[in-house]
């Protein structure tokens, strides 16, 4: 069995014993990468010598004893909007073409100090802006399931990764959905933890209330033990929670006395019928595991998408703000200052950014700000309500990840609002900063694969995690991989 | 002090200016914005130093920067630093606050917006009260960042960023301000009140405070306001009064002709002391202020601002009126002695270390606001690190109120203990400077120059008193001038009458 | 919720600083209003006394002390910002062309 089949954990616990080195796990994460990325874009670059590097000092510390972290060795691929100190960061976008990071994210050291290795920057859209990675300056990302497909968005580079097991664990950042939704759509498990859970410090800002940096893996353990290494309160992140580290979760058996929250306005009219049937069939096998399921409602569910829309689009615009080619990036020649922050900006980024820049700046702007935000902020407030009160009945809440199946890329370039309603059952738990999660839960009629979505109640992180891997256990869907990689 | 000669050119011009008749015509409506830097360690948003001066560029980090990812942590002094400001100026914290973002696009602006405070700013209401009594009532108080520097060169802007960051608060001020003096007068009482609550340095020449003026002019008893016109770039309290000086002026000329003012900004420009147009109405900024996501909203208790309200001296205006009374001193000593907080205390330790009188705090007053100030200046010290302490200058006194020394002698004594640290006693001893005061030790030294004096004293016997002094001189450059005066024509008054009775 | 009267794509363009071409011009001077006009569904809602939500934690009072950053805590600092990513720079400083309003050097 090829080393990359293994789960993170396995690999972490394999190299712990000195049954493989580091070295290895990073030689063979190169070897993947460089046998599918050129189909896939998953990668925008890699660091190999760096990679290398840290394995023989990994290696170094282990023979003069160092204990093993808990990812110790565990190669991982790193969205390209992460800050890895004097290492290229583009954010898929031209502006940034040659910066390189001046500091190191709080997230990444933290896989960093638990032995993790990066490998490299994963491809995104633009920003983080889109649920397609077609939106990078650096090409799109393809699916590996169906190369003529997207991998859904924006850490489709992070989620394809995972898919093609180039590495066994990825970060990506999540604004509406940018890690449940690519998972879903590769078929891994992807977790958007509670907001404030794991420092924002280093992750280039889209918008800067919903944004979390959360892990990719293949199992759900996985996950745990990557928000265990990037969990807790930062200094220099003042929304950071309180909340103490976050050890990884006992599994569980069964789910006897749990009560699962199923919402009609998730399962609605705009939901397709082959991923409807996954999730009914999923639905099952938790009622079979013990769980109590009861239906719910969360009444201002189409009211998610403009309200994100808005909310997104406003800070986004500020956030871009800094990205005016006077103290890093791709600076373009003019001869006054007007013409130097039209031009940088004009020709540093790509349409969708333009677009959403534009909605934000007009979204703000006097006369309208309180017709287009503060409407939107209100409308958030009602959004966050219905969870409170569905937490007070339910302990989870599941449904669909995503509303449909990847579109063929290139298919929503004409009409950016198809692209925007991929967010619709994502994007509610950003806007209420509850943590949530996708995992594999079978495949559509063109095998294409279904995720299922577990949301929580803040910090109920552990909790959602349990389930996910309650579920894993009793099912087999996170064995399947893509025919390319297939074991 | 050269703090004092430039307040009183200042003054100068302003008396000047109120032959002007504009003021007959129409009446000035001015509100000032004042920028305050807070003197934290660090800058308002991260750990990079809050220092003046340092090469470009040296005192920055990614986040001051505005580099991607970096996010900001409020500096807990800066907030505490501005509540003291509040306090001294009178004004209502307000319990509920939060940061905003306000967008522009500069070059010394690194994020592309400003974090400040929109709509709910710190501390509401309030006042500065001028020299007359008067006080102009204050809007609102907000904390901020700075932002970095542009700088000309030929061609081409240079920016330097250690400015930015650091933290700011912003007085708004009512637009109650009715002529360029009391604005003047408006700057120095707020400066005071600033240094007083140990707030900030308040220098201007280091940029640490920073006024924006509003102005516009309307006819006696109009109810409603003229159009205003917004001036920039006023870094010095010269600048301040000559651009309202000036733009009042160019305003009466535009009304007497009938032409109406434009709602603007305009730019003072030293060379040619005018203000010329910077952006006009219509080229408004849009800030698009909105909430800061990246900090939390703050709350300011009862509890935390009356722990900080007893760590606010007396207010210069009280100790001044204070000086005044119990002091018996004049209003302009008063002044003089309570420009610094550290001057007052000085004198008033002085003072109190010499006696109880208002005379002994009329001669105190004479030392510190001559000798004292000048030796402060000439080293280059805060009166706190001088040489000389209050106890120590109350001695001195103390040999002047007794006549063990002279005036003349004490100044030297002075400068004497400034250079090596001695005692007023011990001074006056090694300068032979100890005034003779014992008639025992003059008696004999006043008889040897009446004897040889002849001529003097048959001239004073005719009734010529000049004659007497002549004798006086004798004595004095017999004891090299350390008779006590007085003593020595008691003496010779006596010896003389002897003489004229045999 | 007042229905929005966007103003022409180019004004948008210019306060946000974007050069646009022609091709961008004509597609976001159309999706713009369509967008926009989506989000109108939110008048839908009636939201009379909620509270607008601008933050995702109800969190408060978070500061930092007044101590100066450790040198030795891994990020680049003065200079040395400068030398890694600035896209032209003198003496030190950043170079940028002619600013108004500018104080003399
Ligand atoms: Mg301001
Ligand atoms: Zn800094």
């Amino acid at each position: 069995m090829s080393l990359l089949q293994l789960s993170a954990s396995e690999m972490r616990d394999k190299a712990a014993s000195g049954e493989v080195s580091p070295s290895e796990l990073v030689e063979a994460s190169l070897a993947a990468i460089e046998a599918h990325n050129k189909a896939l874009g998953a990668f925008i670059s890699v660091d190999a010598e760096g990679a290398l590097a840290r394995a023989k000092e990994l290696e170094a510390a282990q023979a003069r004893g160092k204990e093993p972290g808990p990812l110790f060795g565990v190669p991982v691929g790193l969205k390209d909007n992460l800050c890895l100190i004097h290492q290229p960061m583009t954010c898929g976008s031209r502006i940034l073409e040659g910066y390189r990071a001046s500091y190191t994210s709080t997230a990444v050291q933290g896989l960093l100090d638990a032995g993790a290795i990066p490998i490299g920057r994963c491809n995104m859209d633009e920003f983080a802006f889109g649920s397609s990675t077609e939106h990078s300056c650096y090409g799109p990302t393809r699916n590996p399931w169906d190369l003529e497909r997207i991998p859904g968005g924006s850490s489709g580079g992070s989620a394809a990764a995972v898919a093609a097991r180039m590495v066994p664990l990825s970060l990506g950042s999540d604004t509406g959905g940018s890690i449940r939704q690519p998972a879903a759509l590769c078929g891994v498990a992807g977790l958007k933890p509670t907001y404030g859970r794991v420092s924002r410090f280093g992750l280039t800002a889209f918008g800067s209330s919903l944004d979390q940096i959360g892990p990719f893996a293949r199992r759900a353990r996985d996950l745990s033990l990557a928000l265990q290494a990037m969990a807790g309160q930062a200094p220099r992140d003042a929304t950071t929670l309180d909340a103490a580290a976050f050890p990884p979760p006992e599994p569980l058996m069964d789910l006897k006395g749990l009560k699962v929250g199923l919402p009609a306005e998730y399962l609605g009219e705009g939901v397709h019928p082959s991923i409807r049937a996954q999730i009914e069939a999923a639905q099952k096998t938790l009622a079979q595991l013990g769980a109590d399921l009861i239906p719910i409602q969360l009444p201002h569910t189409e009211y998610a998408i403009p309200a994100y829309y808005l909310v997104a689009t406003s800070e986004a615009s500020s956030n871009l703000a800094r990205f005016d080619g006077v103290r890093y990036g791709k600076r373009q020649k003019a001869g006054n200052l007007e013409d130097l922050y039209l031009e940088t900006r004009g020709k540093g980024f790509g349409e969708e950014a333009k677009r959403r820049i534009l909605l934000g700046v007009f979204c703000l702007s006097a006369g309208y700000i309180d017709a287009y935000y503060v409407k939107a902020l209100k409308v958030r407030t009602l959004l966050r309500r219905d969870f409170e009160e569905a937490f007070t009945k339910v302990d989870v809440i599941i449904g669909p990840t995503t509303p449909y199946p990847p579109f063929r890329i290139g298919e929503s370039e004409a009409d950016p609002m198809k692209l925007y309603l991929c967010d619709l059952l994502t994007a509610p738990a950003n806007l209420a900063g509850i943590p949530g999660l996708s995992v594999p839960c079978g495949l559509d009629e063109d095998g294409l694969p279904v995720g299922l979505q577990i949301l929580g109640p803040a910090l109920g992180d552990a909790r959602i995690l349990q389930v996910a891997e309650a579920f894993e256990n009793a099912t087999d869907f996170h064995k399947q991989a893509p025919r390319e990689v297939a074991p | 002090m050269s703090t004092d000669s430039k307040n009183e050119k200042v003054r100068g011009n302003i008396e000047a200016q109120d032959q002007d008749p504009i003021a007959e015509r129409y009446e000035t409506v001015i509100g000032l914005e004042v920028h305050v830097q807070l003197g934290t360690r660090t800058k308002l948003f991260c750990g990079c130093e809050n220092r003046f001066g340092a090469p470009p560029n040296t005192l920055t980090c990614p986040i001051c920067s505005g580099h991607p990812g970096v996010l900001p942590v409020p500096n807990r002094e800066a907030l505490r630093l501005g509540i003291l400001a509040a306090l001294s100026l009178d004004c209502d914290l307000q319990e509920h606050c939060k940061f905003d973002r306000k967008h522009y696009y500069y070059p010394d602006l690194p994020k592309g917006y400003q974090i400040s405070q929109f709509d709910l700013p710190f501390a509401l209401n309030g006042g500065v009260r001028l020299s007359s009594g008067k006080v102009i009532g204050l809007e609102r108080i907000h904390l901020e960042e700075d932002a970095g520097k542009n700088l000309h060169a030929d061609g081409h802007s240079h920016v330097d960023l250690n400015r930015a960051g650091v933290p700011l608060i912003e007085i708004v001020g009512m637009p109650e301000i009715r002529s360029p003096e009391e604005a003047h007068d408006y700057l120095e009482s707020l400066k005071r009140s600033m240094r007083y609550a140990g707030v900030s340095e308040c220098d201007m020449e280091k940029g640490s405070l920073r006024c924006d003026a509003n102005i516009s002019l309307r006819q006696h008893g109009a109810s409603e306001f003229g159009t205003k016109v917004e001036i920039k770039n006023l870094n010095s309290f010269k600048k301040v009064v000559a651009a309202l000086q000036y733009e009042r002026k160019r305003q009466a000329a535009c009304l007497d002709r009938g032409e109406p003012i434009h709602q603007e900004t305009r730019l003072f420009d030293d060379a040619s002391q005018q203000t010329r147009v910077m952006r006009t109405k219509e080229e408004a900024m849009d800030y698009r202020f909105f909430p800061e996501p990246d900090i939390p909203p703050f709350e300011i208790s009862t509890t935390e601002i009356e722990a900080l309200r007893p760590l606010l001296p007396e207010r210069h205006w009280e100790r001044r009126a204070r000086f005044m009374q119990e002091a018996g001193l004049g209003e302009y000593d008063s002044m003089v002695l309570t420009l610094e907080q550290e001057t007052a205390d000085y004198f008033e330790a002085a003072w109190k270390a010499l006696g109880p009188s208002q005379e002994e705090a009329k001669l105190t007053a004479n030392w510190v606001m001559t000798e004292v100030l000048r030796l402060s200046n000439e080293k280059g010290l805060p009166l706190s690190k001088l040489p000389i302490d209050p106890g120590t200058l109350a001695s001195l006194c103390r040999l002047i109120q007794e006549g063990k020394a002279s005036n003349q002698a004490a100044r030297k004594v002075f400068k004497h203990m400034a250079e090596t640290g001695d005692s007023p006693e011990k001074a006056l001893e090694e300068l032979g400077l100890a005034q003779i005061s014992d008639p025992a030790e003059l008696e004999p030294i006043v008889q040897k120059v009446i004897e040889n004096s002849k001529k003097a004293v048959k001239d004073y016997f005719k009734g010529k008193k000049k004659a007497l002094d002549a004798m006086k001189g004798g004595v004095m450059r017999e004891t090299r001038g350390r008779a006590n005066p007085g003593l020595v024509s008691e003496i010779l008054l006596r010896l003389l009458e002897n003489l004229r009775e045999k | 919720m007042d229905k929005a009267e966007l103003p022409p794509i180019e004004k948008l363009a210019r306060l946000a600083r974007l050069e646009l071409d022609p091709g961008e011009k004509e597609r976001l001077g159309t999706q713009l209003p369509r967008i926009l006009a989506y989000f109108e569904k939110l008048s839908e809602v009636d939201t009379e006394g909620v509270e607008a939500s601008p933050y995702a934690m109800a969190l408060k009072d978070r500061f930092r002390e007044d101590r100066p950053a450790d040198p030795g805590d891994g990020m680049l600092r003065g200079q040395d910002l400068v030398e890694q990513n600035a896209p032209a720079k003198e003496d030190g400083y950043y170079l940028v062309p002619p600013v108004m309003g500018g104080e003399e050097a």
